[in-house]
């Protein structure tokens, strides 16, 4: 039988070893604060973008806004100047922060700022922000927006978690850990092709673009697990989210800045008929629609437009080349439908 | 609830602190009965409406069988009818769920898509051939039907078995909840190694691997090499990931005074197919040979038949896996490898008296089970035909680096098992090596741990 007493004393002595290591080399403090920080500084290429183009319309969304619209369409049929800001697989808590720090810190801010979401992503804070999303948060962060660490991480946390990365220096010290030893991935493809680090980074961003994706039919259950949290019953219960979503603070900034909120729900191949959704999401977005209408904003939802098929769908959320014209006509029809 | 979520480990540690300080086995039994009725309902009630529904029949008809020996054969037939019949429809109902759905609207008996969402039942596989066993073993008058409901429902129940197995037998576990039960330093000597490793494996193996191997296959028309470094990744992801949530469900049921039945003795070093099935998923492969391979008369039949036995027996496992044409390929691939190799004369108990062979025969076995793995990993076959077919072997140099990348990911994950399964071959349990490696695996665990952990494959079948 193992030893469990000789284990534990070499389990707890690799533990504080390693981690007096990680403090003294300055690398982790102890004790630590739970959650990232984010370091001072923030990105304003957009709001000197809205400086100098002075547009009327904002579109703000994730890779769907991206791939799926077409700006100048949108801005030859509604008549108004636009201008995007997407980011790749962001969401609630990157739009805030875009909104609080960029858009309406702007020296000209739009008349309309549209946000394409999913289903319950607008009450999700803790929904994609962690790896390289959290890069992207922290471009538009500063270490004042301590709420965002607050909703987006500490609240997703469990009390095991905050107390080993309070305490811990180890636990805090995971993701450089890990990172240094899936260096180990760029060894094979430089012994075998003379490809480095940046090579490889290269190969595997293109290989592994979504473009590339099998249409959604093909790949069944292969969405991301991250997904369901959307779709659980604490995701869909709107009540209890709301207060604790970014949601109320982006009406209430656009309302200060008296910015017209369009909130457009996205069609995408997540399900196949709208007869496939969750009945929970059906009562949530009905919670949703009251809510953000009682403040003045306006909500526009797409997901069941016929003009696009689930053929058209590159895989869950993109839309082929060709289908991108219809995909934004669809969006047009709804945004014209509001606009005075 | 998967067992590796916070919310488990509270479960968990209210329950079994509550549960040795009640002496009484039958107010154990009943705890234990209750929390995991109550860990099955967390995902949706009706789960354990159906688990209880299901229960309460076999327990009766087991009942019935012994009371009416004559009327064995028709009750039998009954349990086997409603077991198999709501198994197959569940499994099968993802076939044709949306026209029901879109029938249903239509009749408007459904508004909306509900049905689709509340009608897939974990861990229905695994409980519905325990209790088929079960009933079957009563009808052959080899078990005793179990009187105590509370013992039958928790034989069916039992939580730590619950969703992935392992398919354990009555005959195993029904005497060790019908006996009184007290703390023994034992049961925590036992259970704390397969804890330890059945987290390490999942969290820190199954888990990083997942991400590389996902990607390659959601990809339209990844290249054929591209494809088998995924799959090799696949074969040391599933093998982690199954086998960790055995050794954690074993340690589980350990810390409640239980000794429950491994899955998993190193398959991947088998020589023949036979020794594969010997090694992997044991419980599911022994429930197959046990109560189908040998009923149709497994090899004391003519050697037609026999071959026939063996395809119609893996049929079955493929169909058991899900309801996909490549599960019933891989069944079906394994039923003809199993064929060719008793052909071939070699068998469970084949092994050359040269060591040469013998090595040379694990990697062929292991080559096969590469393809094997391919058809049980793939979206479909309509996605395998049109990778195939797309372009070259290797496809662009960048496709290259993605496989490299991949395959990279996946051996070296995969170096702690191939180490332990040495140290385990090798080393005395008492070597301090253990001791090392079992530091270092917590200390993997720490590091690589976080709240997101995918839930365990095998829960989908």
């Amino acid at each position: 039988m193992y030893n469990f007493q000789r284990f534990f004393l070499l389990f707890l002595g690799g533990v504080l070893a390693s981690s007096a290591l990680a403090v003294m080399g300055g690398r982790v403090p102890f004790p630590g604060t739970p959650g990232p920080d984010f370091t001072p500084g923030i990105e304003t290429l957009h709001q000197n973008a809205l400086a100098a183009q002075q547009p009327e319309l904002v579109l703000l969304g994730d890779s769907i806004a991206e791939e799926n619209l077409d700006m100048d369409m949108i801005a030859e049929q509604t008549g108004l100047s636009s201008y995007r800001m997407t980011f790749g697989g962001s969401a609630s808590a990157l739009w805030y922060l875009a909104v609080k720090n960029n858009i309406v810190t702007a020296s000209h801010r739009p008349r309309y700022l549209v946000i394409v979401f999913r289903d319950s992503e607008m009450t999700a804070p803790g929904y994609r922000v962690q790896g390289k999303l959290f890069t992207a948060l922290d471009e538009l962060a500063s270490p004042e927006d301590r709420v965002v660490i607050e909703r987006s991480y500490l609240r997703t946390m469990n009390p095991l978690e905050t107390f080993a990365e309070t305490y811990f220096p180890l636990y805090g010290f995971r993701n450089f850990f890990r990172s240094a030893v899936d260096e180990h991935v760029y060894a094979l493809p430089y012994i075998f092709l003379q490809c480095g680090k940046r090579c490889t980074d290269r190969a595997v961003l293109n290989v592994f673009n979504f473009k590339n994706n099998a249409a959604p039919d093909k790949v069944k259950g292969s969405l991301d697990p991250e997904e369901n949290l959307l779709y659980s019953m604490e995701g869909l219960d709107f009540e209890t989210q709301v207060d604790d979503s970014y949601l109320p603070d982006i009406l209430r900034l656009c309302r200060e800045n008296h910015i017209q909120l369009i909130l457009v729900r996205a069609k995408s191949a997540r399900f196949a008929t709208p007869a496939e959704e969750p009945r929970g999401l059906k009562e949530y977005l009905k919670k949703f629609e009251s809510y953000v209408e009682a403040d003045g904003a306006l909500y526009l939802d797409i997901s069941a437009g016929p003009r696009v098929s689930l053929e058209d769908f590159i895989d869950a959320y993109h839309v082929q080349p060709q289908a991108r014209a219809r995909y934004t006509q669809m969006f047009i029809d709804a945004l014209l439908s509001v606009l005075p | 609830m998967a067992f590796t979520e916070y919310d488990f480990l509270v479960f968990f540690l209210i329950l079994l602190a509550a549960y040795w300080l009640i002496k009484r086995r039958a107010w154990q039994n009943a705890l234990l009965l209750l929390a995991s009725y109550i860990f099955y309902a967390w995902v949706h009630p009706w789960y354990a409406l159906l688990l209880g529904f299901s229960t309460l029949f076999d327990y009766f008809l087991a009942l019935a069988i012994a009371a009416r020996r004559d009327r064995t054969k028709s009750l039998l037939t009954i349990s086997l009818l409603l077991n198999v019949g709501v198994l197959a429809f569940f499994k099968y109902f993802d076939f044709f769920a949306a026209d029901i759905s879109r029938l249903l609207i239509r009749l408007h008996l459904a508004p909306d898509g509900t049905l689709l969402q509340i009608l897939l039942p974990l861990g229905l596989s695994f409980f519905t051939l325990k209790k088929i066993a079960y009933v079957v073993d009563v009808s052959r008058g080899t078990l005793e039907p179990e009187r105590d409901l509370t013992a039958f429902g928790l034989f069916v129940a039992f939580f730590p078995q619950l969703l992935v197995g392992p398919i354990d037998r009555a005959q195993n576990l029904i005497p060790q909840i019908q006996s009184d039960r007290v703390w023994k330093p034992e049961y925590f000597k036992r259970a704390w190694p397969l804890l330890l490793m059945g987290f390490f494996k999942k969290i820190v193996i199954a888990d990083t691997i997942r991400s590389a191997v996902d990607r390659v296959f959601v990809l339209g028309e990844p290249s054929p090499l591209l494809i088998l470094a995924a799959t090799l990744a696949f074969m040391f992801q599933l093998l982690a990931d199954f086998s960790g949530y055995t050794d954690i469900s074993r340690g589980l049921a350990c810390l409640f005074g239980f000794d429950t039945p491994e899955n998993f003795r190193a398959p991947f070093t088998a020589a023949t197919p036979a020794q594969f099935w010997d090694r992997w998923h044991i419980t599911l492969s022994t429930w197959l040979r046990d109560y189908l391979y040998f009923p149709l008369g497994g090899s004391r039949v003519s050697t037609a038949r026999h071959y026939f036995n063996l395809l119609f027996t893996f049929f079955i496992c493929g169909l058991w896996h899900g309801a996909g044409w490549n599960y019933v390929v891989w069944g079906l691939y394994f039923g003809a490898l199993s064929v060719i190799y008793r052909a071939l004369g070699m068998g469970r108990d084949w092994k050359p008296s040269r060591r040469i062979t013998y090595w040379v025969a694990r990697v062929v076995m292991f080559l096969l089970l590469l393809v094997a793995f391919l058809f049980f990993r793939i979206p479909s076959l309509d996605w395998l035909a049109g990778a195939l077919t797309g372009g070259t072997f290797t496809g662009s140099a960048q496709s290259v680096v993605a496989a490299l990348v991949t395959l990279s990911t996946g051996l070296v994950y995969a170096i702690p098992m191939l180490v332990k399964h040495e140290m385990d071959r090798r080393l005395p349990s008492t070597s301090i090596l253990f001791d090392i490696y079992f530091a270092l695996a917590a200390l993997g665990i720490l590091l690589y741990v976080n709240s997101g952990a995918a839930d365990f494959i095998y829960a989908q079948f």
